[in-house]
């Protein structure tokens, strides 16, 4: 990827470097095709503890076509009337909103303590709420890696999620919104997934197809996208660097258009498969690598049933990757206490990381309606 | 070297905060140093004898020992020699104005800044370079301390000092460069170290990729490289001198691209024997996992950015030396407080 070795000057370069026109016809030349909107996951943002209001202006700032409000806590309240103004705030900014809550799988070590007491009430919730903001689809999820090796096997969980979802079916069709089960943290292989949409039932749970996260379980995204492709809802796009490491590989989340994954050519499919579904961009940086030692047997245990021929192209993927050489903020990392400073300067890196994928997304990925007003 | 070398700081490694070299001199008492190597200064009044009598004064209440005359390298041509031996003799009267027996010089900053042509024939202009001025410093009682940066191998500036004159010139011997002409830093220590004349700490992860090895400096004892090794060689067989935390991190890892025979055209001098202990070296590496701001890149970062670049040069310099001082069991003056 020619974006890997300069990829430290890019976050300070890249808006001047590309005029305008000439990167507008560059794109459209390279992924032309029926539109898609274009958006973020407000999970991008999170440093900046900006409620949906303020969140839904930086989306009309950018001349984006949606946001994806994937937490119940980005809004200030759930009481009606405040969300009819922010449909209608939507409405006025002529932007689509994707809704969303967080983890719906009673067994799982990700279900929060805190919240309605039944997976049921936590599922109707964000329904409700999506369906005050005007949206058609609610992101999900089950887990995260933990879960494969715990006490129960996966299979577990995704059966008590299956009956999650069949439980609360009628109300949800009703609503007509539609539950989008992400791929989340190391989780579950698009093939499970597919699983639960499929017992579920495809006309009321589909996917919030997320691209970064298939790294932690050994999967290549163009893979995730293949599985789900019938399924997609809306999405998490987030590039990644993959390289090989005596171990196996290590996995680090990066700037769209800074990693290894083919993004031109995940357009393209994307756009030939989910002609309907948004992309959401879901840029989390600021990250150390992630070890994956699959060439370790412990490994091994939390994916009995993986797929030898998709692991293949996965390591096929490393095999292509670097680490990463550009610039980054690396101190995002879970449980650590930071000094202040450390923070403000996270907080700036994810507002022009941000920016600087969506304008990727828009120039080299013709991706996006509103912008081009 | 002694048992319990005296331990400083480069001061290169906190150069974000612009401080002058007072507030630089005064940062190392604050954290009870024996000694300081001003590099690369920004204080306004760098080239004013007076200051340079300024620092000394400074230095002696303060406890500490200062160094710091800098040469900067070879030109690449030979039109720019005069002013090359006018910067090593304004190098010999700056050190000894501030009290420091030291000037630094190179050869260059890296393989692709070398002069033209051979490198044998560089090595060959150092050595005639350096004894063109070999009386003023043996008159000044200062010796050039030759840092191996990204240039030569460590054989190769051992060469130059032997061939020169070990009487006037030594070795400025920096642990962190190696790895970027694919040598083992404990290689270089076991070359360099019995004519080095300062010791320079500065840690790096090493590690295998598809097509080769990359390298990034970390903080003191968070790389690859085994420093208790290197400080046993280094008190085996370095004369008595004076050890300096040099930490350079926030830097993006770089690729060596070992097994491309394009890149290795550059270095048509290395000997198979150091390639392959560099080899073994990264087959114990892996990439840094730790959190880093990696933002000393060209270019003018976000104000934040800019900030937590600041705050990490400090708390990378004072973990290095705490790393220093329990772990390595460096510097005198701590342990009296």
């Amino acid at each position: 990827m020619a974006g890997m070795k300069n990829a430290g000057m890019l976050r300070r370069t890249f808006l001047r470097a590309i005029p305008g026109a000439v990167a507008v016809a560059a794109a459209k030349g390279a992924a032309a095709g029926a539109p898609i909107k274009l958006g973020f996951d407000t999970y991008s943002l999170r440093a900046f503890k900006w409620k949906a209001p303020q969140l839904l202006d930086f989306a009309a700032e950018h001349k984006l076509d949606t946001i994806q409000i994937s937490s119940l806590d980005d809004y200030e309240s759930l009481e009606p009337a405040y969300l009819q103004r922010l449909k209608d705030q939507a409405a006025r900014l002529n932007i689509a909103i994707d809704g969303g809550t967080g983890c719906i799988c009673p067994s799982s070590q990700s279900f929060a303590k805190t919240g309605p007491p039944t997976a049921e009430e936590r599922v109707l919730q964000g329904l409700r709420v999506a369906k005050a903001v005007g949206a058609k689809s609610m992101r999900c999820y089950l887990g995260s890696s933990r879960d494969r090796t715990g006490d129960l096997p996966i299979e577990a969980h995704m059966e008590n999620t299956i009956k999650v979802f069949k439980n609360v079916r009628s109300q949800a069709i009703d609503l007509g919104v539609k539950i989008a089960i992400e791929n989340h943290d190391g989780d579950m292989q698009a093939r499970e997934v597919r699983t639960i949409i499929e017992e579920s039932g495809k006309e009321f749970v589909g996917s919030c197809l997320d691209t970064g996260n298939p790294l932690w379980v050994v999967e290549d995204p163009f893979v995730s996208l293949e599985t789900l492709a019938p399924y997609v809802v809306t999405t998490h796009m987030r590039d990644s660097i993959v390289f090989e490491t005596p171990r196996g590989a290590a996995g680090q989340w990066v700037v769209l258009g800074d990693g290894i994954v083919d993004f031109a050519g995940f357009v393209g499919e994307f756009r030939r498969l989910c002609p309907t579904a948004s992309m959401q961009l879901e840029i989390i940086t600021g990250r150390p690598p992630r070890a994956i030692p699959y060439l370790e047997a412990d490994f091994w245990k939390a994916f009995p049933k993986a797929s030898g021929a998709e692991f293949a192209r996965f390591v096929a993927l490393a095999k292509r990757g670097h680490p990463y050489m550009g610039a980054m903020v690396v101190e995002d990392v879970t449980g650590m206490k930071k000094p202040e400073i450390l923070n403000e300067a996270l907080k700036e890196q994810q507002r022009l990381d941000l920016i600087r994928s969506l304008e990727y997304a828009k120039q080299k990925l013709n991706v996006g309606i509103n912008w081009r007003s | 070297m002694a048992p319990h070398p005296p331990l400083g700081y480069n001061t290169y490694s906190v150069r974000a905060m612009r401080w002058n070299d007072l507030q630089l001199l005064e940062y190392g008492s604050r954290l009870k140093l024996d000694t300081v190597y001003l590099q690369d200064s920004v204080d306004p009044a760098n080239n004013d004898p007076a200051h340079w009598k300024l620092l000394n004064e400074t230095a002696a209440r303060l406890g500490l020992v200062v160094h710091g005359g800098d040469a900067g390298a070879l030109p690449r041509t030979p039109d720019g020699m005069d002013a090359t031996l006018n910067r090593l003799r304004e190098g010999i009267r700056h050190a000894v104005g501030m009290g420091s027996k030291l000037v630094r010089f190179r050869v260059a900053g890296d393989r692709a800044s070398l002069p033209p042509g051979p490198v044998e024939k560089t090595m060959e202009t150092m050595v005639n370079t350096l004894r063109r001025v070999r009386t003023e410093a043996m008159d000044a009682g200062v010796k050039f301390a030759i840092e191996n940066h990204k240039d030569l191998f460590c054989w190769q500036t051992r060469q130059v000092i032997d061939a020169a004159g070990k009487e006037f010139v030594g070795s400025y011997l920096d642990t962190g460069n190696p790895v970027f002409v694919m040598e083992d830093p404990l290689a270089t220590v076991e070359t360099l170290g019995p004519v080095a004349v300062m010791l320079h700490l500065r840690d790096s992860v090493v590690y295998e990729t598809p097509d080769g090895v990359a390298v990034q400096w970390v903080p003191l004892g968070e790389g690859t490289v085994d420093f208790k090794k290197i400080i046993a060689k280094a008190r085996e067989i370095c004369p008595e001198i004076g050890v300096f935390n040099k930490p350079i991190t926030g830097r993006p890892p770089q690729h060596l691209a070992i097994y491309d025979p394009e890149f290795m055209k550059s270095w048509p001098d290395m000997r198979a024997s150091d390639l392959a202990r560099f080899l073994a070296l990264a087959k114990k590496g892996h990439p840094f996992e730790g959190h880093m701001v990696i933002e000393d890149v060209p270019g003018k970062p976000a104000a934040e950015i800019a900030a937590a670049l600041e705050y990490q040069q400090r708390d990378h310099m004072e973990r290095g030396l705490e790393y220093g001082r329990k772990t390595l069991d460096l510097g005198v003056k701590w342990r009296n407080s």
